[in-house]
């Protein structure tokens, strides 16, 4: 099969585009649609509902922010609880602000869980990019919040592919505007701000979902 | 082949529990569940109270009466334990896929090929309270090759443990019990009485042949049984019906581009059905309607079970080129067939990634890189104080290999699992270590800490908290308050210091 397409021939129809490329590279459509396709479903299904397969794809870096007492850490221990029912999770604290009991209240499965608190951000990386590569765990919890120091791009950019490849999930919990993670790193940002009894995210920014959405969670009391 | 494990899950007296439930006048009362109404009919289970009366399932409601004055008698609603009981199997579907329902608050539960991970049975057994924790029902977990031993071993263990019988020595382990729990017929089970035998390994010594000769089919159970074995075979339930989805062309079509795209379309549908949603799906079964009134049917399988259409077209295709139709197709049914057998989907996915152990190389490594600070695991305390109500200890590495199962063991009592620290819901509370001194002034209303100073707007409590008056001992008053800024805050006022301390900020 002639897989060359000249300039002039490329559809503008995005739709016309997916059928031809998938006409001529089946193998690469199929590769990304299967990757895409291997979702995890957070329990939240308002949450579940902005992507495409109703649950955060598999192999991204997940940048969770929001402002104090916002409810994003909640957020986080709720989709931690999730995930630690389906394998092993480590939660790396570089905040030193961890509390297990809260974990717990909101659904962890502690056995499950291991903690670790690095002394700073290059050495959490590192550790990251090690349990993801030994598959001790699929789950990685990098709570930066309180972090000053932009993490670097390089090892970002290395965690981004290990995570890619171990098919696993990255949560990156942030501040506000804190700038610890350079914006085009993470495939998904979801904004959190309080509302009402729950949370409203925001997917602020996106490669794997609409930008600009939003839902409200509640939490179960 | 993997050797056959089962897990059993047992609640018991779950018909007792359920109907408590459902009434909760009856519960200071001795209580008996029939399966009719009138004086004739046959008690089934009692509660503790009855019993003290020497009333027994088995006797008929008048002679219960007769023996316990006050007995409430009720009938068993068996079509609420079924779905209860259905709705308990629904929650363990998520822990693993083979799941077999069976009355009286006993489900089974294929264990064998859930190591990876649960790691131990111990492991699963934990998984298995804290996924039935929710509903509240007392729950007995027992774990052997066959569902008779699991379902004795069930019994034996203390509700919220476990009794964990190793392959090959089931046998050895009923030897001691008493006859009775090899489920016999009253007549049977007197005349074994009469003949002297009490215990399950006297009743295993007896010569098989003649048991069964002396006792016909429950003699061959009895014989089987008693030898640590089960007649019966562990069948998982599948759903009532399978997932299936039909198109009619048309126009009869003979082009496999066409073909493929139409069952494209279908297969997307079809894996999108709410009841498929949680699941993934090793096969599906392509059945091609043809125009000379003929079938053709082919499987299309992936080895990791999977929910993503992709996946499935790719096999398709293949069989498609490989066997192109006789005729033109009219219409295309799709079907998964073995649905129960599918692994549930988180299940599934998480098996590729994480192996979950942590061998030494790996340890040492990641000691290097933290340079001293290790990977600890978290375990609750029964403290009061938040900084108090946990401990992380390291994570020891597994060794090369697993250390065989110990012979017999039965699971602690769950008291220690749970969370202590209960001044409120606890939900993303991030602890401040140690708690960071502050300034409030409750009658200002305002709060002053690491980033500034904030205006007060509402507060919860106090909580009162005070102990350890042997050693130093503390004496606490707690606080929620919230700020302008909508932020939380956990603060305390030291009374023996007599200063005010974050504890940590609700988020």
């Amino acid at each position: 099969m002639n897989r060359m397409i000249a300039p002039g021939d490329i559809p503008q129809d995005l739709a016309a585009l997916k059928r031809l490329i998938q006409r001529k590279w089946p193998e690469a459509v199929g590769l990304a649609s299967e990757r895409l396709d291997l979702a995890f479903r957070t329990g939240l299904p308002a949450l579940d509902a902005l992507f495409p397969h109703e649950g955060i794809p598999c192999g991204q870096l997940i940048e969770i922010t929001g402002g104090p007492s916002s409810g994003k850490t909640t957020l986080l221990l709720t989709l931690l609880a999730s995930l630690s029912r389906s394998g092993r999770a480590v939660y790396i604290d570089l905040s030193r602000s961890f509390f297990p009991a809260a974990a717990a209240a909101c659904g962890v499965d502690l056995e499950r869980l291991l903690t670790v608190a690095p002394a700073n951000g290059p050495t959490a990386l590192r550790v990251a990019e090690l349990l993801l590569q030994s598959r001790i765990a699929s789950w990685i919890v990098l709570d930066l919040v309180g972090q000053k120091e932009p993490l670097p791009g390089l090892m970002l950019h290395r965690l981004r592919l290990k995570v890619s490849r171990s098919r696993g999930l990255v949560l990156l919990l942030t501040e506000n505007n804190s700038g610890v993670i350079p914006p085009s790193m993470a495939s998904l940002r979801l904004a959190v701000a309080r509302a009402g009894r729950g949370v409203r995210l925001t997917v602020a920014r996106s490669r794997i979902c609409k930008e600009g959405e939003s839902v409200e969670v509640c939490f179960d009391e | 082949m993997n050797e056959r494990r089962l897990a059993c899950i047992h609640l018991p007296d779950f018909p007792l529990v359920l109907y408590s439930r459902l009434h909760p006048e009856v519960r200071a009362h001795p209580l008996v569940l029939t399966t009719a109404e009138g004086e004739t009919a046959t008690v089934t289970i009692c509660n503790a109270r009855a019993a003290q009366y020497d009333v027994a399932a088995g006797m008929t409601v008048a002679r219960a009466n007769s023996l316990c004055p006050g007995l409430v008698i009720g009938v068993r609603e068996c079509g609420r334990e079924t779905a209860v009981l259905r709705e308990i199997g629904g929650a363990l579907a998520g822990v693993g896929p083979e799941i077999e329902i069976e009355t009286g608050g006993v489900i089974f539960l294929e264990s064998a090929r859930l190591g990876k991970l649960y790691g131990d049975e111990p492991g699963l057994a934990r998984r298995i309270q804290a996924v039935l924790q929710p509903f509240g029902y007392p729950v007995a977990i027992g774990f052997a090759a066959n569902k008779f031993v699991a379902l004795t071993a069930a019994r034996q263990a203390a509700p919220g443990g476990w009794v964990i019988v190793p392959s090959g020595s089931e046998s050895a382990w009923l030897q001691q019990l008493q006859v009775e729990h090899l489920a016999l017929s009253d007549d049977t089970a007197e005349t074994l009485s009469d003949l002297g035998i009490a215990t399950v390994g006297q009743a295993a010594a007896l010569p098989a042949n003649e048991v069964v000769e002396r006792f016909g089919a429950e003699g061959a159970v009895l014989a089987r049984r008693a030898r640590g074995d089960d007649p019966e075979p562990f069948t998982p339930d599948r759903p009532a019906a399978d997932w299936c989805a039909t198109a009619g062309l048309d126009s009869p079509v003979r082009d496999a581009a066409t073909i493929l795209a139409h069952i494209e379309a279908l297969l997307k549908h079809l894996l999108a059905q709410p009841g498929c949603a949680g699941c993934a799906v090793r096969e599906i079964q392509v059945c091609l309607h043809l125009d000379d009134r003929t079938e053709q049917v082919f499987t299309a399988a992936v080895e990791q079970p999977s929910a993503a259409a992709a996946r499935f077209l790719r096999q398709v295709r293949l069989a498609l080129e490989r066997m192109s139709p006789a005729a033109a197709v009219r219409d295309i049914t799709l079907r998964i067939p073995h649905p129960a057998a599918a692994a549930a989907e988180q299940t599934a996915f998480a098996q590729p990634g994480a192996r979950g152990e942590i061998d030494a190389e790996t340890a040492a490594t990641i000691r290097r890189t933290l340079s001293g600070n290790r990977l600890c695991t978290a375990r609750l305390l029964p403290s009061h104080l938040p900084e108090r109500a946990f401990r992380l200890s390291p994570v020891t590495p597994s060794p090369a290999k697993r250390p065989s199962a110990s012979s017999l063991s039965a699971g602690a009592a769950p008291l220690d699992r749970l969370p202590p620290y209960s001044l409120r819901r606890i939900a993303g509370l991030r602890l401040l270590q140690p708690p960071q001194p502050a300034e409030v002034h409750p009658a200002d209303g305002w709060l002053r800490d690491g980033s500034g100073k904030h205006r007060v707007t509402g507060r919860r409590g106090p909580w009162k908290l005070s102990g350890d008056w042997w050693q130093t001992g503390f004496d606490r008053l707690y606080y929620e308050l919230q700020t302008e800024e909508h932020r939380q805050y956990l603060v305390f006022f030291d009374r023996s210091r007599a200063r005010w301390f974050v504890q940590g900020v609700f988020d």
